[in-house]
């Protein structure tokens, strides 16, 4: 596992123990699943060339 | 007085819109300074709407079933010329010069606009306590939390301050509020409802909803709701649907199913009891039971949380980098750590996210909806950060989503329906998740057992 304090420290950001915990939990979980993964499965989320011009909300403020 | 009430005395003359709106006006009055609900009452818009909507209906103008129905939008929802927070510091003064999209539908299907309901600051945090404009609380016991982050829209309809009020949820935000108020919450399908103008925090997981005092008016705001946008990338192209319920419903040929893992594991006897005890009132009404294991959802709560502090980071890095100390410290501790989930990681949760909904779709071929608790526990006391499930603690953050957050990840429509009240006073809600873009089946079922469970309305005595 990554020392989650330290690396944070390097990006500037202060973790607290429980933040470095769930850092610690969401990683082993994410390890364990990129190991079901396939190399054929494509995330759900790509990019659509085809996506029409969407306008900023409110236009220019 | 629910929506579908109010519109017939409307139609029948025994009631104005403008007197409707005074009497909601009246119960914010009385009733806000305690709970908190309302960031800003719009009274003169709100006047001003009612008299329109009672000329139009006199001249034979009827523009549907929210015709002169008082409404709220939770504030993160742009409104033009009024200003919207999204309950944070840094938008305190931000007035947008245009509406968002279901500002715009609802208005022109002739609703009222009371105001702009408080939330948890940014919609990241489920507990509506708000450091910035103060405690969201809750009208059964105003020393628990309403849930959030659309707290103060389940307050202020739970109260009868206003008929329907938008929410949105991405990780929980509309179904955790509605059950821990007891009012009905709706999270459509992804991209079924537009976010066009609704301030962002997961772009892959916002979705925007109605809560109300019964299924049909959730029926009845999700009609006036939905509907494609080219201005929401996301929205779905969809036909023009009929959700509302008829009465007298029968659920034969319905399916339910009832996960035999995780939605009703670590959930208190209490809140089980009482779920189980609505799947049976639905039974009673014809429908099948279909028993079924659902995908890891642990897992899918890994996935969905990856994805969220992934994409809540990249929403808020640029103002936090300037100005953190105008952040709830919760807050900022979530954007903190998206800042350290890898690249990586976010891409194999989005690879996950079509594997796991695969599974999902291939139990919708059994069964028309999984009927599980919304919440594990009634609502939390505030400032309690951990709660107890039958003597285990559990963080209450973790407790008040966990049956909830995936399925945004998974963008599949969810109903939470209030299903009774505790031994404590405090009401708790089934949810019911269907296959996409079932909505109309969804609101048949909770109608009907809603119709059966004879609890609508459900409100706290204040």
């Amino acid at each position: 596992m990554p020392d989650w304090k330290n690396v944070a420290a390097e990006r500037g950001i202060t973790l607290n123990d429980a933040q470095a915990s769930r850092l610690n939990d969401i990683d082993a979980a994410m390890r364990l699943m990129a190991a079901m993964i396939d190399w054929k499965e494509e995330p759900v989320l790509a990019f659509n060339p085809d996506l029409p011009e969407v306008p900023t909300p409110g236009g220019a403020e | 007085m629910n929506i579908q009430e109010a519109a017939q005395a409307l139609r029948n003359r025994k009631l104005s819109s403008e007197e409707l709106t005074r009497s909601c006006l009246q119960r914010i009055e009385a009733l806000n300074g305690k709970l908190n609900a309302f960031m800003t009452v719009t009274t003169e818009r709100a006047l001003a709407d009612a008299q329109r909507a009672d000329a139009e209906l006199a001249a034979g103008h009827d523009r549907g079933p929210l015709h002169g129905i008082p409404i709220a939008h939770k504030d993160l929802f742009c409104t033009k010329d009024i200003r919207t927070t999204a309950g944070a510091k840094i938008w305190t003064d931000y007035i947008p010069n245009f509406d968002a999209a279901v500002v715009e539908r609802l208005h022109d299907a002739g609703a009222v606009l009371l105001g702009k309901t408080g939330m948890h600051e940014h919609a990241y945090g489920i507990t509506s306590n708000n450091p910035h404009f103060g405690a969201i609380r809750n009208p059964w016991n105003p020393e628990h939390i309403p849930g959030g982050s659309s707290g103060g829209s389940a307050v202020a309809v739970s109260t009868g301050m206003a008929m329907l009020a938008t929410g949105s949820d991405t990780g929980g935000s509309i179904r955790c509020p509605a059950s821990y108020c007891g009012v009905v919450g709706l999270k459509p399908t992804f991209g079924l409802v537009s976010k066009y103008g609704a301030m962002p925090l997961g772009f892959s997981l916002d979705h925007v909803g109605p809560l109300t005092l019964t299924v049909r008016d959730a029926a009845i705001a999700l009609e006036a709701m939905a509907g494609h946008d080219l201005r929401d990338p996301n929205s779905a192209k969809t036909e023009k649907t009929s959700y509302v319920p008829v009465a007298d419903l029968s659920l034969k040929d319905v399916r339910i199913l009832l996960p035999q893992n995780f939605f009703f594991e670590g959930v208190s006897g209490e809140v089980r009891q009482l779920v189980l005890s609505a799947a049976q009132v639905a039974e009673g009404r014809g429908a099948t039971f279909v028993m079924g294991r659902v995908p890891d959802g642990a897992q899918l709560n890994t996935v969905a949380q990856v994805t969220l502090l992934s994409e809540a980071a990249a929403v808020h890095e640029p103002y936090i980098r300037k100005r953190r100390a105008d952040y709830g410290l919760d807050v900022a501790a979530n954007i903190d750590m998206g800042r350290m989930i890898s690249a990586t990681d976010f891409i194999q949760a989005q690879r996950m996210r079509r594997r796991i909904l695969n599974v999902f779709l291939e139990l919708f071929k059994k069964a028309d909806c999984l009927f599980v608790p919304a919440t594990p526990t009634a609502a939390p006391a505030i400032g309690a950060t951990e709660v107890s499930i039958d003597g285990k603690m559990e963080e209450t953050r973790s407790a008040s989503t966990r049956l909830l957050r995936g399925i945004n990840a998974l963008g599949l429509p969810s109903l939470a329906v209030p299903c009774g009240v505790t031994a404590e006073g405090l009401p708790i809600a089934c949810q019911l998740i269907g296959k996409p873009f079932s909505e109309a089946k969804l609101l048949q079922i909770g109608a009907a057992l809603e119709d059966s469970l004879g609890l609508a309305p459900l409100q706290p005595k204040l």
